[in-house]
């Protein structure tokens, strides 16, 4: 398991298989030093050997480095259209210029000036597949996470900036081991057209001229296409090491047309933090680092190729998740637990105070008399009864007040007297519910109030109902001028005279005798709301 | 990708591992959790104890003047039948020894049941309950200086307290014979027999 944790989240670079025309080189790092490098013929022998070191070696991440001849390159124009519609005009190029293969690409170099200003691309394919097949195959078969297929011509197209090839022509030409003498022609810093020439092996023939030689033919391939900027000369950086690198300094000589640059593999490979690159004049590890250091969007691989490597992804992020999972709640659950045990501790704490201050409180409470409740209930009945006090009730005052006006009008004979409590001023005097029905008005502070109706009539009475309502009127309003009288209204004169109510009667002196009744409602307020016992 | 082709496998380990870290990390949180919650709500009925016991303790000195200064008056309201239970008897006593002493031509009564009172009017009950027993007097009078002789003799010796709601006074004849036995007036009021006691069965006694 641990080692199995380990393996998902190693962050080491990942492996790089070179493959060449007749062999394949697999480098495997450690930090910034090569580690290992096996190398496989491309024979039966070689590709059983590679079967074999995949089982030994086990699935990590891996990145295919195709240097082979059989990779084309072609210029051309798309026109400026959606994602879509790009994607089938290349589709149709690729169906064209490169039959029989699926491993292609196009690469963006700008857009034309004039016309109609369609995008330039450089069209690149392996136009072999079979070159390929016989090492993607064990990789699938063992389940190796392959990043994707990358061209090793496309990939020096980073190589420039580290090692200052800025100018507008420059052609950099490098020895691979595993396949050749590449030659990669850029304009502009963009990859024009690249050549695989045949190395030769060492000693066999005089190495600078035979590359002089080589390079000569690729000048006159460039000039015959006119991908060479003239207004430049053509800078040809070259890769080499030890005695090559000494002969070619010997042979390389600069001209109007021409400037050699010569590096060496080891100051190249430390541009590209590579610790060691071998002693080798062949520039094989230089790309692996290269591509290893900072693995770019795929070249050439299907999805099918790469799967493993999207669900070695997967895996760490599902790992990664996990150990996330694993950390992040085992942290708030120890912050969880860290606080129930405050928790805890302060419920003790406020366990043993509150006993200490319940004994003060018993050692205390021993010494007062004995109470049939807690003292504060003993205050709060003695309020209470004190407010029924303040509403407690009863006719005298009004008795008394009718008393008081009646005994000036000794004419007024009172026959009923109707007479009720009330929160509400405007309450009839019906027989009085039972108290504790709900949804009458409540009485507060200045809103109690004694509501009485009295029935009276006139006696003597002559007949002149001008002056009985004169006289009505006239208790009206002494009953007003009193104190606490709240309201007084008249609600039935000793003769109606309303236009809208019927009258009837004997007009004559010697007609029926009349009663001149009337009502009075009368409605005192409380003082303050409340009544003095 | 096409699912098909896909080769799951290879995440058979790891996601293995994410469902277990998933099943760990699920059970500390809510172990952790539940102990939390569990530990803030012992803190926080202890801490509601202690708070009590401190006021209570801080109180003492209010409840000793609570007591010195309350006690006396509530004893002499328990007393005087305002707190603890109704004293109907001695209601209905005192309504007689009244109608005997005023010689009222009429004197009758009408007790209903005590039931719980919600007054028209703010009262602080705290604990206690409100109690009323409605009342309903039919007086003769020679007057109504006797409805209101009846009345304060209620308020003087009935154990008690009430408030009137109503009345109604209605002449009974057309003269008024002060001399004789035959009512003049005819009364009918409403009583409220006010009681504070403690709610349900725990009644208040001394």
């Amino acid at each position: 398991m641990i080692h199995s944790l380990r393996s998902i989240f190693s962050s080491a670079a990942p492996r790089v298989l070179l493959i060449g025309g007749d062999r394949a080189i697999l480098y495997l790092f450690d930090g910034k030093r090569l580690a290992q490098a096996y190398i496989f013929n491309g024979d039966d022998a070689g590709y059983a050997l590679f079967d074999r070191c995949l089982t030994e070696l086990g699935p990590a991440p891996l990145c295919v480095l195709v240097d082979v001849v059989e990779e084309e390159y072609r210029q051309d124009t798309v026109p400026h259209v959606g994602r879509s519609d790009r994607r089938a005009v290349l589709a149709r190029k690729y169906a064209r210029l490169f039959r029989g293969t699926t491993y292609h690409q196009a690469l963006a170099q700008g857009r034309e000036g004039d016309g109609r200003k369609d995008d330039r691309v450089l069209l690149t394919a392996i136009t072999r597949p079979e070159v390929l097949t016989p090492w993607l195959a064990p990789l699938r078969a063992h389940k190796v996470p392959v990043t994707g297929i990358y061209s090793l011509p496309v990939l020096s197209e980073r190589l420039l900036k580290r090692i200052g090839a800025v100018d507008p022509n420059v052609l950099l030409i490098s020895a691979q081991k595993a396949s050749g003498l590449r030659q990669t022609f850029f304009r502009d810093g963009q990859l024009k057209i690249s050549r695989l020439a045949h190395m030769p092996r060492l000693g066999s023939v005089p190495f600078a001229s035979y590359l002089l030689g080589e390079v000569e033919k690729l000048k006159r391939y460039l000039n015959s296409l006119a991908l060479i900027s003239r207004d430049s000369p053509l800078s040809i950086y070259i890769l080499s090491h030890g005695p090559l690198l000494i002969e070619l300094a010997q042979h390389c000589r600069d001209s109007d047309h021409e400037k050699f640059v010569l590096l060496d593999v080891e100051q190249v490979g430390a541009r590209v933090d590579l610790l060691d690159a071998g002693g080798a004049h062949f520039s094989d590890v230089v790309f692996a680092r290269l591509l290893a250091s900072e693995v770019p969007r795929n070249h050439y691989a299907h999805a099918e190729e790469t799967q493993y490597y999207t669900l070695h992804r997967l895996r760490i992020a599902l790992a990664t998740t996990s150990l996330l999972l694993v950390l992040g709640s085992g942290g708030w659950s120890g912050i969880n637990f860290i606080e129930g045990v405050n928790f805890k501790q302060q419920a003790l704490d406020a366990t043993q105070k509150a006993r200490f201050y319940s004994q003060r409180y018993e050692l205390a409470r021993a010494k007062l008399p004995s109470t049939p409740v807690e003292p504060k209930e003993i205050k709060t009945a003695v309020d209470a009864v004190a407010t029924l006090r303040e509403y407690k009730t009863d006719p005298a005052r009004l008795l008394v007040l009718l008393a008081s006006v009646l005994n000036r009008a000794p004419q007024v004979a009172l026959d009923e007297l109707q007479w009720i409590t009330s929160a509400d001023p405007h309450s009839g005097v019906a027989p009085v519910a039972v108290t504790g029905g709900d949804g009458g008005p409540r009485a507060s502070a200045g809103e109690y109030y004694q509501v009485a109706e009295l029935s009276a009539h006139l006696e003597p009475f002559d007949g002149d109902f001008r002056k009985a309502i004169a006289v009505v009127d006239g208790l009206a309003e002494e009953l007003k001028a009193q104190t606490r009288v709240h309201s007084v209204k008249v609600l039935q004169y000793p003769l109606d005279v309303r236009p809208e109510a019927s009258v009837s009667g004997s007009a004559t002196a010697a007609g029926a005798r009349v009663v001149p009744v009337f009502k009075i409602r009368v409605v005192l307020g409380e003082r303050d709301g409340r009544q003095t016992s | 990708m096409a699912g098909k082709r896909v080769d799951w496998s290879i995440l058979h380990g790891t996601l293995l591992v994410f469902v277990l870290s998933l099943a760990v990390a699920a059970g500390m949180v809510s172990v952790s959790f539940y102990f939390r919650q569990n530990m803030e709500r012992e803190y926080q009925a202890n801490h509601a104890d202690f708070r009590e016991a401190s006021r209570k303790y801080l109180a003492v000195d209010d409840e000793e003047r609570i007591i010195a200064q309350f006690l006396p008056e509530f004893r002499r309201l328990y007393n005087h039948g305002l707190l603890g239970r109704e004293r109907r008897l001695s209601w209905l006593e005192t309504l007689r020894r009244a109608g005997d002493a005023d010689r009222l031509p009429q004197l009758a009564y009408k007790l209903d049941a005590q039931r719980v009172a919600t007054p028209d009017f703010s009262i602080a009950l705290g604990n206690y309950q409100l109690y009323t027993s409605a009342m309903t007097l039919n007086l003769g009078l020679l007057h109504e200086g006797d409805l209101l002789q009846l009345l304060q003799v209620l308020d003087r010796e009935a154990l008690g307290q009430y408030s009137i709601k109503g009345c109604q006074l209605k002449r009974s004849s057309e003269d008024i014979d002060l001399a004789g036995q035959v009512a003049n007036l005819i009364a009918e009021c409403t009583l409220d027999w006010w009681t504070i006691n403690l709610s349900g069965e725990r009644g208040l006694k001394l």
